[in-house]
């Protein structure tokens, strides 16, 4: 089987699972519900004549604080295109698990893998071409005249985001190749995606905390929402993040080459 | 009678459609009773409302002349095997069957036995995820075993059974019903059937179109693989 | 409690033994508690008291418990095995009932060996600094804080019961408590009566009027009242 077609395959494969369908629901929906009750909550303080009251005044970071929940839908997305290929299915359990099928049908397992990413990535690029601009537009029309100018860079972090959430998929698919199984890593990658993640603790510790694949990745479009003073420029930061994907994606080809399906 | 199951003009609707319509039958204590049909005939719906598993939209199904739900130890009155172990894959054999037998209050030196009964005594320690499809098969049938109960309900028991092991569960369901014990099993492979069941029941669309011993469903066939095409095939008894 | 529930409590406490990925998530609640309040309490800024820097490692230590909820009813059904437990017990009602008090006994000893694990690596990692260790935290604030771990992973069992998978439980509560909670924390103050929020009073040394300690506990207890009653109406009706 050619590679297009093995791009393909996991392409249906993975869009068709129901677990993806609410990851994507998850990335799209999320950040635009958020978003709504950030602008409404932040339209409330300005009419109030009290902006105090909440940690910002602006449309733009209405949205780009929901940004973690959308990057729950693409860790969920990463973590299943992997997992199920090793769910045992009911009436086989003593060994029917998708990996056999998906293996004798594409023997070659970095095609396989590879396959499997670019299928995530291109998922997660769809949802944030929807759930970003819809969140701001949707920002923009609560918030709309209350609001200070609107700050510069507004483009720039949209794709910033887009790439962060790319990224996370993509290690949340490597890990899932370490564990087989989802459990550990969706606990590990949510808690992480959170604003209690061990890597702000961490960063408290030690400022080579900011080279750690999440707060680097970050920078890409939290700016002043990142609560740490030594943060890396965007550039760098996703420049960062995308060498610690790379190289957990190398591992993850590795192990899956070596080990038995 | 102890040990009798009886099923009453049970219906159970998925949705719209209906997949059982007025399947009544027994099965009888000291008998082998083969609940035959093709694939997706109801049968497995028929033994899980049995079980008290799934509800029926209409009818009964009574064990003891009780529904299953009612049942204060069912493994101690009904030992059953659906497909599969039934067990999560990461725990060990032994540890499955020893929940169990807490659950219904049975001694635990039952596990060991029922290990050994099927032959899974060496690896009771091993985790259900590495074992083939036919020690999990066997791992149900010791699971259907371990309250010693006066019925047992089968579904596909030879499913996965190498030659030995189908050898050695027909031996089994015999001298079950022979001690007074009642066995319903469901099955779409004909011969099976035809070498151990005392009774038939055979169920198409949902349907139970005959009934009886083996000898008065297959009268008038030269076989019973006749009797059966005949019987659940498009132009006979379904819709 | 009647005999039959205790002995589906006994049933569920041998299924969870069995199962490895309990003791290894209590054992790696542990762990965190250990590594988070060591990190804590080394920071240059941390609090000076041991009680006080267990008390802000909780939020991570919450994932530890909303595990064990969702694993206790979602491992159920990831090979079927629920058909063998309904075999085994038939009434519903009972089932739940001993995996509610088997998920109590759990979450109650990871959660108490997790935060006395934290008590004691704070005070070993603070008097390796040269500040004086104090302690004016009130202790009953880490009774409370056992309480709120124990209670709020019970949000992740009534989930795992009506998702009927752990993968899905595992993340609406997660992201729920974790993701959604603080986000809107910052922006509207009708965030305070979300359930991780006002069970947060229970050990927070900060009140949020009107919310007290008592009536977030109530909050807190309503949620799980209602996604609890839920969970237990749809596993009652549902066929296995």
């Amino acid at each position: 089987m050619s590679f297009p077609n093995t791009v393909a395959a996991e392409i249906r494969k993975t869009a068709t699972l129901p677990a993806t369908m609410v990851a994507l629901a998850v990335a799209v929906l999320g950040p635009v519900a958020i978003t709504l009750i950030n602008a409404v909550g932040v339209r409330a303080a300005l009419r109030s004549g009290r902006p105090e009251l909440t940690a910002y005044t602006s449309p733009v970071e209405a949205v780009f604080s929901a940004v973690p929940i959308g990057t729950v839908g693409a860790v969920v997305l990463g973590v299943v295109a992997v997992s199920a290929e090793y769910t045992a299915n009911r009436a086989n359990i003593g060994g029917g698990r998708q990996i056999t099928t998906t293996l004798t049908a594409t023997p070659g397992r970095l095609g396989v893998l590879a396959g499997k990413a670019i299928a995530v990535s291109l998922l997660v690029a769809v949802a944030a071409l929807v759930a970003i601009p819809a969140s701001l537009a949707l920002a923009d029309k609560i918030i709309g005249g209350y609001a200070p100018p609107t700050p510069d860079g507004v483009l720039s972090r949209s794709v910033g985001a887009g790439i962060y959430w790319m990224l996370t998929a993509l290690t949340a698919l490597a890990v899932t190749v370490f564990t087989r199984n989802g459990i550990a890593p969706i606990i590990v990658l949510v808690v992480n995606s959170s604003l209690v993640s061990v890597s702000v603790l961490l960063s408290h510790l030690t400022p080579l905390a900011r080279f750690l694949p999440d707060l680097a990745g970050m920078s890409m479009f939290a700016g002043d929402l990142l609560a740490f003073d030594e943060a890396l420029a965007p550039l760098p930061g996703g420049l960062v993040m995308a060498t610690w994907t790379a190289g957990l994606l190398v591992l993850a080809g590795a192990v899956f080459r070596w080990r038995d399906a | 009678m102890v040990g009798m199951l009886s099923v009453e003009r049970l219906v159970k609707r998925r949705g719209s459609r209906e997949i059982l319509t007025d399947v009544t039958f027994r099965a009888a204590p000291g008998r082998v009773t083969g609940l035959l049909g093709p694939n997706g005939a109801g049968k497995s719906s028929t033994l899980r409302i049995l079980l008290g598993l799934d509800r029926a939209d209409a009818g009964t199904a009574l064990v003891d002349g009780r529904p299953y739900r009612r049942l204060r130890q069912p493994l101690r009155t009904v030992g059953s095997m659906l497909d599969g172990s039934g067990a999560h894959r990461s725990r060990t054999a032994r540890n499955h069957l020893t929940w169990m037998a807490r659950s219904n209050h049975i001694p635990t030196r039952r596990v060991a036995e029922v290990l050994d009964q099927v032959g899974l005594g060496a690896v009771g320690g091993t985790r259900v995820g590495r074992f083939s499809y036919g020690m999990c098969q066997r791992l149900g049938l010791a699971a259907a075993l371990l309250g010693e109960p006066r019925a047992l309900v089968l579904d596909e028991p030879v499913n996965g059974l190498d030659p030995e092991g189908i050898r050695w569960i027909r031996g089994l369901l015999r001298g079950h019903a022979d001690a007074g014990g009642t066995v319903l099993l469901s099955s779409h492979l004909i011969s099976e059937v035809d070498q151990i069941a005392d009774d038939l029941v055979v169920i198409a669309h949902g349907r139970v179109v005959a009934a009886g011993p083996t000898g008065e469903v297959t009268a008038g066939y030269p076989t019973l693989e006749d009797a059966f095409f005949a019987l659940t095939g498009p132009t006979a008894g379904g819709r | 409690m009647s005999r039959s529930h205790a002995r589906a409590a006994a049933t569920e406490l041998t299924k969870l033994s069995g199962l490895p990925a309990v003791p290894a998530t209590a054992v790696g609640t542990i762990g965190a508690a250990m590594v988070i309040t060591g990190a804590l309490a080394a920071a240059p800024l941390g609090a000076d008291d041991p009680v006080a820097v267990v008390l802000q490692a909780v939020p991570y230590l919450q994932a530890g418990t909303v595990a064990l909820g969702v694993l206790v009813v979602g491992t159920e059904y990831t090979d079927g095995q629920i058909r063998t437990t309904l075999l085994c017990v038939p009434d519903r009602l009972a089932v739940l009932v001993g995996k509610g008090i088997a998920y109590l006994a759990w979450a109650t000893g990871t959660a108490v060996a997790a935060l006395v694990t934290g008590l004691l690596t704070a005070r070993v990692a603070l008097s390796t600094h040269d500040v004086p260790v104090v302690t004016d935290s009130p202790v009953w604030r880490v009774v409370g804080a056992a309480a709120y771990l124990v209670l709020i992973g019970s949000l992740g069992l009534a989930l795992a019961t009506l998702t009927r998978a752990v993968v899905p439980a595992l993340v609406v509560t997660l992201s729920l408590i974790l993701v959604v909670s603080p986000v809107l924390g910052t922006v509207t103050p009708h965030a305070r009566y979300l359930p991780d929020r006002a069970g947060a009073l229970l050990y927070l040394p900060d009140p949020a009027p009107p919310l007290t300690p008592v009536s977030g506990l109530l909050v807190l207890l309503g949620w799980i009242a209602v996604t609890g009653g839920g969970a237990a109406a749809a596993f009652r009706r549902r066929d296995a």
